[in-house]
């Protein structure tokens, strides 16, 4: 699957609610594929309404947004963007299949009636496969758990053959296991030149797995590289006092704890930042410079 | 022409049958203060029909309508209670089922005994012609809703806001979601006669309605739902006497009316006065 | 009487076959709505001299649209919005009717005659009828997904606007074409009850819509004779024997009625996981 790279621009995109109050004001960032790129704000930031108007559901007052130098209708048309929603937008007594759902992705492409070809069968196949969801094609999707159901939307954005795909809060209701797994598909899509965009407030994965970064406070605050962008600086910006901090005291990290700090959480995985960046990485490559200079602090 | 106009009132009846119209539409504009925030439409709905196969009995035994009336609406509400809580069907699809299958109840009813009971009636009211029992029977419903609501509308708003708040300051929540659910019933029971069971729902959704649109203060509100059910209830009986009797239609056309005219001029949440915000509204980033 | 038969069984499928996908999107008020609202356009057809159906349609239409308008533009809740448009619709016809000077029987609009159905009519709403069936069916795929789930239509490029037109335009006719049978109170019934009955027996879509239209059809076919041999409102027979039919199913649907709960809650118990 080697296509050349795709390319989204958002490029001063102001969108107004009915009652007429702004909900995002001249918000623009380029991307291009493949990353992985997580969109952060607090709720009411105007995540939703930005991801909506990728999507085309919201029509700017201003500006506009292209993919690959074309329309977002276009780009519709072409069946490029996938997206996957969020659990609680779905209907999950509705009588569908798992197979049904990821057929789903294939409509676009399918005829005026909508009856599914040889490629559409095999594409399906493999997508569910591809999450391991095959085995439960034939199950109604509210008999599953929290984990598979998301893997079933996203083996509807992969029979689909999105380029851009969007994932709305893809962790949240989601067990440890399955959110690896998600990543790792996540990741291979980026090697495939895909532009995966997710919105979370789960700031703790981010410097996990995505390498760029968008901030928004009902307009774009900054974007680029995670490593540059996701700084504590900006953040505290971006949530303004909506952020809690946990403050460490010299006396809490002692040498005789071999410096070291354990953090326990629930849900959300915290995000913790030691003296010249994040301290805690799961994904530590290319992050050899930070590692070696602590190496080199000890 | 002016005498004309002024006809309807030099009958007793006809002025009297105004009044209490507009002692119904008043109590019904209090109440849909209520339901407008708990978005009880479809029971309103609902319940104005259910209530049929109730008030047939009630005139083929030759009891009280009000009594039989209200065993139905009780019957309905239950049964939707019922299903809801055991079943996947949504509730609204639940509330459809059950209401409309009352009312075929009350249908088959009234066609097996046509001399006792008179379908236009319940379908869509008479109270310029209705039986003086009937008529005490509806201003007593009504006198006693608002006198209820006048009383106790702020703990019934403050369990419509928030139940687990009620519960918390000792009030009896369930107590009292059962009180707006009867009240909605007597209502109901009482607008059937002024505008049949199709129109109930008008009564009992579109003062809110309106008012909602002009202001913001749940007092506020009350008053202004319950002046313009009373006030629409009051014009509409009165022009209906022009309009060959369909008194309900006149009713709630006016209603109609009032409504599409807060929903285009609304100073604060009127169309235009959305459209003028486009332009000019926007709050900063917390950046800068 | 065999003319009425065929009619009933033709509209009880037509809107058994929509009724799943009302039931599904939780539409069953705006089956409600679209049903009274049709009243002033059948007075003004009548009144112009156009073909009833055509003022019908035109009207159901003009409520869903005057609904979505309404409520994209203000504060106030969809179910009241729809609440305060279709009444205000159903006054107006009313209204107008009682100034008109018509042969035209208010009762069997609103209660349905279907046992004093011409040839013709006969004929007409069978035609109608069918046309109904086969557009939806044909497009049933499309219309499922608009309902399940609407972003994923958006993002595909589908006509989602389109498609929702058509479901509304189909529920109109559908409207329309069951007027005669049951009336527009009643209506609201043959939108809801066999999506639901069919929801309880099966997780499959096409099995539900069998399913809706096989109860649907014979109910209505039922309750038509039984109202002949009580001499008993017609419309009011046919709704009573699908509730009993809806009810059955709460009780004996082998997944989700409430035996077969009852029995898998026993099987759990026997053999915990």
């Amino acid at each position: 699957m080697t296509e050349a790279p795709f390319d989204l621009a958002v490029e001063g995109v102001s969108v107004a609610y009915a009652n007429g109050h702004l909900a995002l004001r001249d918000a623009s960032f380029h991307l291009s594929g493949g990353t992985i790129c997580a969109l952060v704000g607090v709720n009411g930031s105007g995540k939703s309404t930005l991801f909506k108007s990728i999507m085309g559901f919201v029509k700017p007052v201003s500006g506009h947004v292209t993919i690959n130098g074309a329309a977002v209708k276009v780009a519709l048309k072409r069946n490029v963007v996938a997206y996957v929603p969020q659990a609680e937008e779905v209907d999950w007594d509705f009588p569908v299949s798992v197979a049904d759902v990821a057929m789903m992705g294939r409509y676009g492409r399918m005829n005026f009636l909508r009856i599914p070809s040889a490629t559409d069968k095999t594409k399906v196949e493999e997508a569910l496969r591809r999450v391991s969801m095959w085995d439960f094609r034939d199950r109604q999707i509210g008999e599953l758990s929290g984990g598979q159901k998301k893997r079933v939307f996203l083996a509807r954005a992969l029979a689909q053959e999105g380029r851009v795909i969007l994932l709305d809060e893809p962790f949240t209701g989601v067990d440890v296991k399955t959110e690896q797994a998600i990543i790792d598909l996540l990741r291979e899509l980026r090697a495939e030149g895909c532009i995966i965009l997710v919105s979370t407030h789960n700031l703790g994965s981010v410097p996990e797995f995505c390498d760029q970064v968008v901030l928004i406070n009902r307009t774009v605050l900054g974007y680029g590289p995670t490593s540059e962008v996701f700084t504590e600086d900006n953040l505290s910006k971006a949530f303004g006092g909506a952020l809690r901090h946990f403050h460490f005291e010299h006396s809490t990290v002692q040498d005789h704890d071999g410096r070291a700090i354990r953090v326990l959480t629930d849900d959300e995985r915290p995000l913790v930042f030691g003296k010249d960046g994040h301290l805690e990485y799961k994904d530590r490559e290319g992050r050899e410079d930070i590692l070696r200079q602590r190496e080199e602090e000890t | 022409m002016i005498a004309d106009l002024l006809t309807p009132f030099h009958y007793d009846y006809l002025l009297k049958a105004i009044w209490v119209s507009a002692l119904v539409g008043g109590a019904c504009g209090f109440l849909s203060a209520f339901v407008t925030l708990k978005g009880w439409s479809l029971m309103g709905d609902a319940l104005s029909h259910a209530v049929v196969p109730g008030v047939a009995v009630s005139y083929i035994l030759g009891l009280p309508f009000v009594l039989g009336a209200f065993v139905a609406a009780l019957l309905a509400s239950g049964a939707m209670v019922l299903v809801r809580a055991r079943s996947r069907i949504r509730e609204d699809a639940t509330i459809g089922i059950v209401f409309t299958s009352f009312f075929a109840l009350g249908l088959v009813l009234i066609s097996r005994f046509p001399s006792k009971v008179d379908l236009k009636m319940i379908l869509f009211g008479n109270i310029l012609g209705i039986s003086g029992s009937d008529v005490i029977q509806v201003a007593a419903i009504s006198a006693l809703t608002l006198l209820v609501l006048g009383l106790k509308w702020r703990d019934l708003m403050l369990v419509s806001f928030d139940p687990a708040q009620a519960r918390t300051l000792g009030l009896p929540a369930a107590w009292l979601q059962w009180l707006l659910l009867a009240l909605l019933s007597a209502t109901a029971v009482a607008a059937l006669q002024a505008v049949g069971a199709c129109l109930v729902v008008a009564m009992l959704v579109t003062p809110g309605a309106t008012a909602y649109l002009l202001t913001d203060r749940f007092g506020r509100l009350i008053w202004l739902s319950t002046a313009m059910g009373a006030f629409t209830s009051w014009l509409g009986a009165y022009l209906s006497y022009h309009f060959n009797g369909a008194t309900g239609g006149c009713i709630v056309v006016l209603q109609t009316l009032l409504f599409l005219v807060a929903f285009t001029f609304a100073p604060k949440h009127g169309w235009l006065a959305a459209r003028r915000r486009v332009k000019q509204d926007w709050t900063p980033p917390l950046d800068t | 009487m065999r003319d009425a038969l065929w009619v009933g069984m033709m509209v009880a499928a037509t809107c058994a076959m929509l009724s799943c996908f009302l039931v599904l999107r939780g539409w069953s008020l705006m089956g409600d709505a679209v049903s009274h609202a049709v009243l002033p356009g059948i007075v003004v057809a009548y009144g112009v001299g156009l073909p009833l159906a055509v003022g019908a349609f035109v009207a159901g239409l003009f409520c869903s649209i005057a609904t979505g308008f309404i409520q994209r533009n203000s504060r106030v809740k969809k179910d009241t919005v729809m609440g305060v448009v279709f009444t205000g619709m159903f006054a107006l016809g009313l209204v107008m009717f009682s100034r008109m000077e018509s042969d035209l029987h208010l009762d069997h609009i609103l209660l349905g005659n279907i046992l004093g159905i011409s040839r013709s009519q006969a004929l007409q709403t069978l035609i109608l009828g069918a046309v109904l069936l086969v557009v939806t069916w044909v497009k049933r795929r499309d219309l499922l997904l608009v309902s399940f789930d609407r972003g994923q239509a958006k993002v595909l490029a589908l006509p989602e606007r389109l498609l929702d037109y058509l479901l509304l335009s189909l529920l109109s006719l559908a409207i329309v074409v069951s007027l005669q049978a049951v009336g527009l109170i009643l209506v609201v019934a043959m939108l809801v009850t066999p999506g639901s009955v069919g929801l309880l027996w099966t997780d499959r879509f096409d099995r539900m819509l069998l399913i809706a239209v096989g109860s649907a059809v014979a109910s209505t076919a039922s309750g038509i004779l039984i109202s002949y041999h009580l001499d008993a409102s017609t419309g009011g027979c046919i709704v009573l024997v699908q509730a009993l039919v809806f009810c059955a199913s709460l009780a004996f649907a082998p997944k989700y009625g409430w035996l077969g709960r009852h029995m898998n809650r026993r099987k759990g118990k026997e053999n915990p996981v």
